[in-house]
């Protein structure tokens, strides 16, 4: 198992070398790169200055060779050294890190609930299987899982903040904090900043869920179909020990890798979401830096979103080994 | 004295789309206690569909139509799920056919067997493990205290197999179901199974309920004998009856068609030389009966090729002299001045094992570990040896369809094993394979006709399109199929048919040296011996060459003139396949004599002997 | 049994080629009433993307001017389409009014709803007959907050312009972007996939890696930071970057069904004939991977279109003038009380991603291969 789990970190290792490679390549050859955009099409409020052209010549070094140049920044990189932002004139780490807990706040709680109700619900109609109940659910979660998550969010943002204002459902618009935020107790803070994240942990959430439970049902059809199954019938076991004990901890193992594989979506999706509910995130960050061209931050952030989803894969891959014994032998 | 299972006029009918499937249609039986009830049948002959029936674990399409089943004095028909679970695993225990899938991948083997124990008796956990450790004692796995704690894929399939009996005795059931338990085993693994299930049946005085394709293995173990043929129980009674006066056609065809090791047959008769059947318009089977005369008799006897042994002189400096090489009277010895088709010097075929960080090459699996043998034009040699022996390794190395590590192949003078890809191509033509399986060895998004011309293409042969077509209609006329067939897709075909297609295609470039890999191990007997009657008659019509890889000894010895039996990736013993089989000069070609099911009519009066005897000394 | 119907010769020619594949899939798929509805929905937003410019317009679908027939309307497809004369005679694409003036003898037929998806209908410019039979100018569309209307089936949006009109042209691109995208992805992963896993080896190696590389950025994460590089960016370049970044699950599940393949018996089979590695590759394996690789290519173009009105959302979409769904949902986040600009093109997207879903559904339960190949 150490073997494998050493492999897979190296493998891992070896990405992420390629996506810092990739990250300053579409810096460094892209044409209308920072260099040679052409200013008219540009707000000239938001254009670098002659000092962050500077700077920013000097920081992917676009004066020396490419592989001296991507050696200083990637040096740079390792120290914990992304740049300045010319929007906040302040170094891009600290702008990302100011962002992370915002994102976090809503990728991970809705994760979590996704995780805890897809996996009842799909054992649920894995049981109840063909019958009208599970149909009309499979059913609904089939068309939940067709709506796009901005759109669920602009519909409830229609309903809970236009239609529904004024009554006692009415939900914040947007935003993370209500204006007033600061002067609030501890509690108060705690309920309005769980209101305002509602409406966007919905949204991040029921995608999701849908998929995970149809994928948990999907598998467990798969799993029941086994010679291990009939052998636990045999043997005089009860449906639920079954259902849970021999068939459910097989689809942990392609579950378990559907975590790594979701994550991207799950962080793309956050780029859209953040704006449509102006959530001052990570994504709302990357979608306004691409706005104003602020290179040094854009960049930084594609480099933390994809290292944040090799993580999540690497992850799964280690609580793979746990799930399938037969990995550690291999 | 009373059975511990009756069942009365059994049918269980699956819906399916096309209509209602009598899958057991008026079956009855009893067994009694410490008895083993055999019952043969091929595929789609209701065997298994019995078994689960008794168990209630039939699929949610099929339900019991007619028929009461008596376990034990309670009606097992109209039990409710509940009460079944108590029987399931205490009462009454299954062994399954597939010992590799039949365990739960990602539990320990010694969880699984103590959950039947915890889920049917008051016991601690403790007390469980110790049953289990007792069980797997019992059942013969070394180191037991140590082997509860292995996942299913650090086992054998033989331990597995132990394993899952050591599950189904776990709560002393009066009945043990075994679903061809063996099915999936090696012969030597095979003869031990076998002989645990009869000391623990005879210990515990279980019933058993023993389901199987394999007469032989039927002959070994079972009191009583049941036929089945589509659904219907064709013939029914003692063992030694059936075997010594079987009366019903069809059970004399089965008899007959086999290939036993000391069969007397050139040609073998096929159930079809027994019997008629016709599926009515109402879907009822009618059977006809053939009477099989001394005369027709005669003529499997005597028609077919004699077997073509190597030189005078080498068989001479194989140590055979002259009178044990003639054992069969019509067996010629290639002439001294004819130099062999094929010639395998020191073939190895090595795989790396990689291991570690940088998946370093630790050590070799050596599946080919240097073979050496010649054939001659028209001869077959046959290739025998367990699963994991190289031989199937063996046979793709001679062909090039994988590169052998060391070592020459020469076929009629070219060296092949030197030949790039590109260069072997055109020996392609010369040298055929037929392989194993008939399900995947045919593209199925090809039809027949395109599977069957692409070789001919592929080699230049036929010169034109409907030159090619022609060919191909010829060539299924040839295998005994139908020229309207090449339009077909292989799906809609079955088994046996699809080889015949799978024959024909690599006949379509006229080749000289075929290898068979195992080409009839997937097929029912009644299939295997048409198939192999065909092989005989294209051999002797088209001169070919065969080299004849199984697992069946029987089979390999029917076939083959000359015969190796392979172990370890190495070739132990060479020689006329007669001889061999008469008189083996290695321990292991006996133990896979010994272990090859023997349904000689000497053995099954000895073996039932015995039973009466250890019977009236129990008693 | 197949052998017992022994024909007269001469069957050979006369024999019925038995349905393939692709025949017995499409019978399975037709079986399924839902998969079939949602065929018939995409099928009906094909037919409204193609006729468009018939559907919803201000240009004449055909007109009879000085003499001569002219396709206006084809204009809505590619601008360099219009007859240079009508701007020479500087029609300013107010047509109705112009045609009257300029040529009293021209008569034009006019798409089914006269609105424009790029911009306000002004008042006067259309005439409807009212009760009595007379023709009264019709009033132009109203600057904001145009409610649905008799005359704006789905309101208006950014200063007057028909949400219908750009919904009914919208179409276009939002199955364009399917389309083509989603082909280009297929293209890319069928292609890698094959080549990793026929190949193996170091060359599986490399392939592999690319593919974990693309995983990890998140799709949108690199379409916005390949956007935000490329300066000139127009439809085109738009669904060569969503190509570019969707194509990793079709190349693994590709990769993934040439390994599994590679090792059958059938294609053994064809090694021993002589078939060399791109016949093998292509003739015997591709035709078997290909069934499972449909699934997600049906629905990655649900994803590329969902991806797409997702851009348009944020403004990065279809650069204008298109029209496109999101583009209408864009204005419409910009006053939440203008609802129907969420609403309908919200309820556009639902039905189009539902309708490929389902038809990916379908397609995956008609090329299972428990039920596709039947062992007897």
């Amino acid at each position: 198992m150490a073997g494998y789990l050493i492999r897979r970190i190296l493998l891992g290792l070896l990405t992420l070398l390629l996506i810092t490679m990739v990250v300053y390549a579409l810096i460094r050859f892209m044409p209308g790169s920072p260099m040679d955009t052409d200013p008219a099409m540009m707000n000239p409020d938001k254009m670098p200055s002659a000092e962050d052209l500077e700077r920013i010549k000097k920081a992917y070094g676009l004066d020396k060779p490419v592989y001296e140049a991507y050696w200083i920044w990637l040096s740079n990189l390792a120290s914990g050294d992304m740049g300045i932002s010319y929007n906040e004139k302040k170094p891009v780490t600290d702008v990302i890190e100011s962002r992370v807990w915002a994102t976090l706040l809503l990728t991970v709680p809705s994760l979590v609930i996704a995780y805890l109700l897809a996996i009842p619900i799909g054992l649920w109609s894995t049981i109840r299987s063909g019958k009208l109940d599970e149909r009309i659910a499979g059913v609904s979660l089939y068309m939940l899982y067709a709506i796009p998550s901005f759109i669920a969010a602009l519909f409830l943002q229609l309903l809970f903040a236009v239609k529904l204002s004024g009554t006692a459902w009415e939900l914040p618009l947007m935003g993370m904090h209500h204006s007033d935020y600061d002067e609030m107790g501890v509690i108060a803070q705690t309920w309005d900043l769980l209101q305002h994240m509602l409406l966007p942990v919905i949204c991040f959430t029921y995608v999701s869920l849908a998929y995970y439970s149809r994928f948990i049902k999907a598998n467990m059809e798969e799993v029941i179909r086994q010679d291990y199954i009939r052998t636990a019938r045999a043997k005089g076991l009860g449906q639920m020990r079954i259902i849970l004990h021999h068939a459910f901890r097989n689809t942990l193992i392609p579950f378990v890798t559907l975590l790594g594989l979701s994550l991207p979506s799950l962080l793309g999706g956050a780029i859209i979401l953040e704006q449509v509910f102006n959530w001052p995130g990570m994504g709302q960050l990357y979608f306004r830096s691409i706005g104003t061209r602020d290179y040094p931050v854009i960049m930084g952030l594609t480099l933390s979103l994809s290292v944040l989803t090799l993580l999540g894969q690497l992850f799964a891959d280690i609580l793979y080994a746990f799930v399938d014994p037969r990995i550690a032998y291999k | 004295m009373t059975g511990i299972i009756e069942i009365q006029n059994l049918r269980t009918y699956f819906n399916t789309d096309n209509g209602v499937v009598k899958a057991v249609d008026d079956l009855s039986l009893t067994i009694m206690p410490g008895h083993t009830l055999g019952v043969v049948g091929e595929s789609g002959s209701g065997k298994s569909v019995t078994s689960l029936t008794i168990m209630k674990l039939l699929a949610a399409t099929a339900e019991i139509n007619t028929g009461s089943v008596i376990f034990l004095g309670q009606d097992i028909v109209h039990m409710s799920e509940k009460q079944m679970r108590k029987l399931r695993g205490s009462e009454i225990s299954m062994i399954f056919q597939e010992p590799m899938s039949s365990l739960n991948p990602v539990h320990k083997v010694g969880h699984q067997v103590m959950e039947a124990i915890l889920e049917h008796q008051d016991v601690t956990k403790n007390e469980a493990r110790e049953r289990t450790i007792e069980l797997f004692e019992e059942v013969g796995i070394p180191d037991p205290a140590e082997r509860i704690h292995y996942y299913p894929h650090q086992m054998s399939g033989g331990q597995k197999q132990r394993v899952m009996i050591a599950m189904a005795l776990s709560c002393n059931p009066k009945l043990l179901i075994a679903d061809e338990p063996t099915t999936a085993l090696d012969v030597t693994v095979q003869k031990q199974i076998l002989d645990l299930i009869c000391a623990l049946r005879d210990e515990r005085q279980m019933a058993v309920l023993f389901i199987t394709h394999d007469l032989g293995v039927i002959a070994e173990i079972a009191d009583d004998v049941m036929v089945m043929y589509r659904g219907k129980v064709v013939e029914q009674g003692d063992v030694l009856d059936i075997y010594e006066n079987p009366q019903h056609p069809y059970t004399q065809g089965l008899l007959n068609c086999r290939p036993r090791l000391d069969t007397v047959y050139k040609r073998l008769p096929t159930v079809s030389d027994f019997m008629d059947t016709t599926i009515g318009d109402d879907g009822n089977m009618t059977i006809t009966a053939k009477e099989m005369t001394d005369e027709r008799k005669q003529f499997f006897i005597n028609t077919g090729r004699g077997r073509l042994l190597h030189k005078h002189s080498e068989l001479q400096a194989l140590g055979y002299t002259d009178d044990s090489s003639s054992v069969t009277k019509d067996a010629t010895c290639v002439s001294e001045s004819e130099t062999p088709l094929l010639n395998v010097r020191d073939l190895k075929v090595h795989f790396p094992v990689r291991q570690g960080l940088l998946q370093r090459v630790v050590g070799h699996v050596k599946a080919v570990d240097g073979i050496s043998f010649d054939i001659y034009r028209g001869q077959t040699l046959g290739l025998v040896g367990e699963s994991g022996c190289g031989k199937t390794t063996a046979g793709r190395a001679i062909l090039q369809l994988q590169k052998s590590t060391a070592g020459e192949v020469v076929f009629d003078g070219s060296v092949v094993s030197s030949f790039s890809r590109r260069k072997m191509r055109p020996l392609r033509q010369e040298m055929q394979i037929i392989f194993q399986d008939p399900f995947g060895s045919m593209n199925p998004r090809m039809t027949i006709q395109a599977a069957i011309v692409e070789p001919m293409k592929l080699q230049g042969i036929g010169s034109s399109r409907t030159d090619r077509i022609d060919r191909a209609a010829a060539l299924l006329d040839e295998v005994g199929m139908l020229p309207e067939h090449l339009r077909r897709y292989p799906h809609e075909f079955s088994g046996g048919q699809r080889q015949r297609i799978c024959i024909a295609r690599s006949l379509a470039v006229e080749p000289q040296f075929i290898i068979c890999d195992e080409s009839v191990s997937a097929l029912d007997v009644s299939v295997q011996a048409q198939v192999l009657n065909l092989l005989n008659d294209l051999q002797e019509r088209r001169g070919l060459t065969y080299i004849f890889i199984s697992h069946d000894l029987s089979v390999v010895k029917f076939m083959a003139d000359m015969m190796a039996v392979m172990k370890d990736g190495k070739i132990v013993e060479f020689g006329p396949s007669e001889a061999i089989y008469r008189n083996p000069r290695e321990e292991y070609t006996r133990t896979l004599i010994e272990a090859t099911p023997c349904d000689d009519l000497e053995n099954i009066r000895r073996l039932v002997d015995q039973r009466n005897k250890q019977r009236s000394g129990t008693i | 049994m197949t052998d017992n119907n022994q024909q007269p010769s001469g069957a050979l020619t006369k024999a019925t080629r038995s349905p393939g594949f692709w025949v017995l899939a499409w019978r399975r798929f037709r079986r399924r009433k839902l998969s079939m509805l949602a065929l018939a929905v995409v099928m009906c937003l094909s037919g409204i993307a193609v006729f468009s410019p018939m559907i919803a317009g201000t240009k004449p679908i055909v007109c009879k001017y000085k003499g001569n027939l002219y396709f206006p309307c084809l204009a809505y497809f590619n601008a360099d389409w219009e007859n240079p004369i009508f701007h020479k005679d500087r029609f300013r694409k107010r047509y109705p009014r112009n045609l009257r003036e300029k040529d009293p003898e021209s008569w034009a037929i006019y798409p089914l709803v006269f609105q424009d998806p790029y911009r306000p209908v002004r008042d006067g410019e259309w005439q409807d007959k009212n009760g009595d039979g007379e023709w009264v100018d019709r009033p132009g569309n109203p600057y904001h907050g145009g409610l649905p209307s008799k005359l704006n089936f789905f309101g208006t949006y950014k200063r007057g312009v028909d949400v219908f009109a750009s919904m009914v042209h919208g179409t276009r691109i939002a199955l364009l972007v399917g389309f083509v995208s989603t082909g280009i992805a297929a293209f890319i992963g069928i292609t890698l996939g094959a080549i990793a896993g026929y190949m193996g080896g170091a060359i599986d190696m490399v392939i592999s890696r690319i593919i974990e590389l693309v995983m990890c950025i998140p799709g949108i994460v690199l379409i916005l930071a390949l956007i935000a590089v490329i300066d000139k960016i127009n439809i085109w370049i738009m669904m060569a970057i969503l190509g570019l970044t969707s194509w990793t699950g079709m190349a693994r599940l590709t990769r993934a069904e040439f390994l599994k393949l590679k090792q059958s018996e059938f294609v053994a089979a064809a090694q021993s004939i002589g078939a060399g590695p791109l016949r093998i590759m292509f003739r015997h394996i591709l035709p078997n991977a290909l069934a499972p690789v449909m699934v997600p290519i049906v629905f990655g173009i649900a994803a590329a279109i969902k991806v797409e009105a997702g851009l348009s959302l944020l403004g990065f979409g279809a650069p204008p003038p298109n029209p496109s769904w999101g583009t209408v949902l864009n204005a419409g986040t910009s006053n939440y009380t203008e609802w129907w600009q969420i609403v309908f093109p919200g309820i556009a997207i639902f039905i189009t991603i539902l309708a490929y879903n389902l038809i990916g559904e379908g397609v995956q339960e008609a090329t299972d291969p428990r039920l596709a190949d039947p062992k007897d």
